[in-house]
């Protein structure tokens, strides 16, 4: 098991975001968190990078335990996300920003050919790499945020929320990247609201309800789902 | 370190940022009309309960009608208060000041301190911080008044001057400044309980015009640069005129800013009016300091006169090159011509405070000719030590023999005068030249 | 007014600037990396000009030696500082403000308290000075100027290209980004504070030979330091070098048409002015 989040529980404040929850991705999985807004699929990727506290529970990547890790050795450990809200360097160019991805490594000439690769992915962002972050579209700046988690080369990727803000077309587009990264062998824990888009890309999913799972399984197994259907799949 | 707190962080750090603007702007704006400030600083501050105000010591009955050689009597403790910066712009001379008005109190209590109506008394110099700001000057002096000192020494700058007198003189307090810019509400017939024990700003004016004269023929032209401490527009009307008298020409006088970042721009508009010498009326040492080498970069090899600041402070700001040809009424302290005192004076820095300044037999001065009028009024009652301290015949000071002036020039006879020292910065030594007689109608 | 007055100014609006920006430039790192408003920040520099003084005068060192080791000395106060005030209290600006000013109050008392009556300036890095068309130049001050330039040269150069620089920027713009990005946060916090402290250090040192040494001279120093940043922008690294030029200008030449204190006045006016048409700075991030 590659990540396994072992019941959780986290408060703001008195207020409890998550409530007991478990979560494991296996190697070279890819996993979704599904669930309304506000149901704390955020707040568990935080505490996977370690930025959130946990009230209790554990959460280990490989052999090891990290939920009382520093964000940074969370990193350093292979595990990365692209957060809620992109977080780019807005006043940095494409370029750098690609390249804080890569913070951690040393090689030069690899992160170079990752950068390539990357621009593979996304064309437009090679044509903006000197333009600054903060001057691209959404859509742009979400293939940024993937791109630079991408150079980063992690174990297991979490997305928070890729498809939020970007047009009907582009959410498409998220689909052969994602399991482009999967296929490099790189595990997804994929946070999505959009239910289709992440059926279509996750091996197994969760399903959050303020706070709780709901439901657990695999693809298949959400689609025939009458709650999911109703909810999230249009009937 | 959680998620949200940092936008939270960055707004909080700019509202505060904000927040500073604006006090910058009032604070300048005061700082800007700050004399017209000052004089209305009537209000003192509450006195502070928790100052256990001991009993003052000039309400003590006389002890003993008997003579102190037949039963000598337990000495009792006079307060006298200091009000020196202490902190702020001007501690640093200010300090020095302050040793030198130790080093008074060390001295006369080894003599005994004084006598009064029979009754021995030993001198308690008690001092509290002005800060350099006419607010805490107020405050220092209704302090030194909880502490029960009905003889105060100090301050020095105008602003904390005026400051100071709104609270001392109602109060009844005697106080000696140290200083004096001819603003009349530093000192003058409103005062009646300020008294003046040293040289002060246009008393050095005559005497370097006369030296001026005698060594330096051919200067004829003159540019005045001095703090704008509110007091230029009064005296420099009277500098201006024992100028002309004296056959000079006044080109121009800058007023400069003490907290400026740099004198440059004064320094460099005073020399663009090529002037044969320069006056640096008023000021601390590290400025006029500052000015000197400015002046000697900036290609001035004329003569600067620098009232009475202490030449060592300035040469050591200054620096060696520029030390030269700069004239002030201030002692050089290893000349066999100082008074025995000055020199006793020295040695006691020495002894107490590792070191020796000129700036100690300022502050020394004016609690010597303090405690002389209580002694020769025989009274602490301040308003009796006021009138009988008017009419002594003679007052001695470290520099030499005194006589009290000022009626004409101040409205009040409350100056002590004497023979000034004149002395002589020449490639960064100080050298002495001689006691300058002063006239001070 | 005579053109070589103002020639003399402009050289002189040059010196102050590079000071200045000398000054706010670590005052702005601190701020924008960690939300930190460090009051102590010219504290810093008021001791930079005791240390550096010491060095030379009661240790005899050459003065470049001593200005090296007061930089080094005071970057790891700046460590020092990092490491037990603001990250413990990290994102409680109360918190650091009160420690800040507690920092300013221990500094100025103990400086006071040991050489308070000592009225004293470091003796001249290069004494003399030389005159082309008529504007006098002093060594010093070219001295000082090129020694400013030339560390900003090198931290600029440091915060742009290399890696760590740009890891420093984007610590600023986003902190969680970096954070996410594995960069330790806390060695660039490190970094920026010894950066700071090492700058002040040097402006109080050559600050401290121009023109003198005060235990109160961080206050006014500090309130300079605090008009670049606003007229920089929160956040604009670049932009202190604007801010300070301006501010050094304001300083060099309203003394030419104002007298005394009005200057002062005048150049806050002259920055609230500024913040009327751009509230966030003149290149500031955040409104
Ligand atoms: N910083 C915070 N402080 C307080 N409450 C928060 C904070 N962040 C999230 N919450 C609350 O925690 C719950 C889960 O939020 P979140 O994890 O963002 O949900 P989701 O990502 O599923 O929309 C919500 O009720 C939200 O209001
Ligand atoms: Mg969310």
């Amino acid at each position: 098991m590659q990540l396994d989040i072992r019941d959780i529980r986290i408060h703001y404040g008195k207020a409890i975001a998550v409530d007991g929850v478990s979560i494991r991705v296996g190697a070279g999985e890819v996993v979704a968190i599904v669930g309304a807004n506000g149901s704390g699929k955020s707040t568990i990727l935080e505490a996977i990078s370690g930025l959130t506290p946990l009230s209790s529970g554990e959460i280990w990547f490989g052999e090891e335990r990290i939920d009382r890790l520093p964000a940074y050795e969370i990193v350093r450990r292979g595990l990365m996300q692209v957060p809620e809200g992109r977080r780019l360097f807005p006043y940095l160019s494409v370029w750098t920003n690609m390249q804080m991805g890569a913070s951690l490594r040393k090689d030069k000439a690899g992160i170079r050919k990752d950068m390539e690769e990357v621009f593979e992915h996304f064309p437009i962002l090679r044509e903006r790499r000197n333009q600054k972050a903060g001057s691209l579209s959404g859509g742009e700046q979400q293939m940024l945020a993937i791109a630079r988690a991408m150079v980063g080369r992690p174990k297991l990727l979490c997305l928070d929320e890729p498809s939020l803000g970007l047009a009907p077309i582009m959410v498409n587009g998220l689909v052969p990247v994602i399991k482009d990264i999967n296929e490099q062998g790189v595990g997804v824990l994929l946070v999505e609201q959009n239910v289709p888009l992440a059926l279509k890309v996750a091996d197994r999913a969760y399903a959050l309800q303020v706070g709780k799972v709901i439901l657990e399984g695999d693809a298949e197994t959400f689609r025939c789902n009458d709650v999911v259907r109703k909810a999230y799949l249009g009937g | 370190m959680t998620k949200g707190g940092y936008e939270v962080r960055k707004s909080t750090a700019v509202a505060v940022l904000f927040a500073l603007v604006v006090m910058l702007a009032l604070g300048a704006l005061a700082a800007g009309c700050g004399e017209e400030k000052v004089t209305t600083t009537t209000a003192a501050p509450a006195p502070t309960s928790e100052t256990t105000a001991a009993p003052p010591a000039t309400e003590a009955p006389p002890a003993t009608e008997a003579p102190p050689t037949t039963t000598p009597a337990e000495p009792k403790e006079l307060r006298i208060g200091a009000a020196v910066s202490l902190t702020g712009l001007f501690s640093a001379s200010e300090q020095l000041v302050w040793e030198g008005e130790q080093i008074f109190e060390s001295w006369i209590n080894t003599k005994g301190g004084i006598t009064v109506d029979g009754q021995q008394y030993l001198i308690k110099i008690i001092a509290e911080d002005c800060q350099s700001t006419a607010e805490g000057s107020s405050t220092a002096a209704t302090k030194l008044i909880d502490a029960g000192c009905n003889f105060q020494v100090g301050p020095i700058v105008p602003f904390t001057v005026i400051a100071s007198g709104t609270v001392t003189e109602p109060a009844g307090v005697l106080r000696v400044v140290l200083y004096n810019c001819h603003t009349p509400d530093e000192y003058g017939p409103d005062t009646p309980l300020t008294f003046i024990a040293n040289d002060v700003t246009t008393d050095f004016i005559q005497p370097d015009l006369d030296y001026l004269k005698a060594n330096y023929p051919d200067v004829k032209k003159l540019t005045v640069l001095t703090p704008d401490d509110g007091a230029p527009p009064i005296f420099m009307p009277m500098v201006k005129e024992m100028m002309v008298d004296s056959g000079f020409e006044l080109l121009n006088y800058f007023e400069y800013d003490m907290a400026a970042p740099d004198f440059t721009p004064y320094v460099t508009q005073a020399l663009a009016t090529k002037p044969d010498a320069m006056f640096f009326i008023n000021g601390w040492p590290i400025f006029m300091g500052n000015m000197l080498k400015i002046a000697r970069q900036n290609g001035f090899t004329g003569p600067i006169f620098g009232s009475h600041e202490d030449p060592y402070d300035i040469a050591e700001i200054a620096g060696p090159e520029a030390s030269t040809d700069f004239y002030t009424h201030n002692i050089q302290m290893d000349s066999p011509k100082m008074t025995p005192l000055i020199q006793e004076i020295l040695a006691l820095g020495q002894d107490m405070f590792g070191k020796q300044s000129p700036t100690y037999v300022w502050g020394f001065n004016s609690c010597y000719c303090l405690v002389q009028a209580i002694e020769h009024a025989q009274s602490l009652d301040p308003k009796v030590v006021a009138e009988a301290w008017e009419n002594m015949p003679s007052i001695d000071t470290v520099y030499g023999p005194g006589v009290m002036g000022g009626l004409k020039s101040y409205g009040i006879k409350h100056n002590v005068s004497y023979a000034t020292p004149f002395s002589m910065l020449k490639d960064g030594k100080v050298e002495f030249i001689d006691f300058l007689p002063v006239e001070l109608p | 007014m005579s053109g070589s007055l103002l020639a003399q100014s402009a050289v002189n609006a040059l010196v102050l600037s590079s000071l200045y920006i000398l000054m706010a430039l670590g005052f702005a790192l601190l701020l924008s990396i960690m939300g930190v408003v460090n009051f102590a920040h010219a504290v810093i520099y008021m001791v930079g000009g005791y240390v550096c003084y010491e060095l030379i005068v009661t240790a005899g060192l050459n003065n470049w030696v001593a200005l090296a080791i007061t930089a080094l000395g005071l970057g790891l106060f700046g460590l020092f500082l990092e490491r037990f005030g603001f990250r413990p209290f990290f994102g409680n600006t109360n918190r650091i403000i009160v420690l800040t000013l507690a920092v300013i109050v221990i500094l100025e008392s103990l400086v006071n308290v040991l050489v308070g009556s000592e009225v004293r300036a470091i003796p001249s890095f290069w004494s003399g000075s030389f005159q082309i068309k008529g504007v006098w130049i002093a060594h010093e001050r070219i001295i000082a100027f090129v020694a400013a330039a030339v560390l900003l040269i090198a931290v600029f150069t440091f915060i742009r290209r290399s890696r760590t620089g740009q890891q420093m920027l984007a610590t600023s713009q986003d902190f969680v980004g970096a954070t996410l990005q594995g960069i330790n946060i806390y060695r660039i916090t490190a970094i920026a504070a010894f950066i700071a402290c090492a700058l002040a250090a040097v402006a109080g040192g050559l600050m401290g030979s121009l023109m003198f040494l005060n235990p109160f001279a961080g206050d006014q120093m500090l309130v300079r330091a605090i008009q670049v940043v606003i007229l920089a922008g929160i956040g604009s690294i670049g932009g202190v070098l604007v801010g300070g030029l301006i501010l050094g200008v304001l300083n060099a030449f309203l003394p030419l048409w104002l007298e005394g204190s009005a200057v002062d006045a005048v150049g806050v006016a002259v920055i609230i002015v500024i913040m009327l048409f751009r509230p966030q700075g003149l290149f500031g991030h955040e409104a």
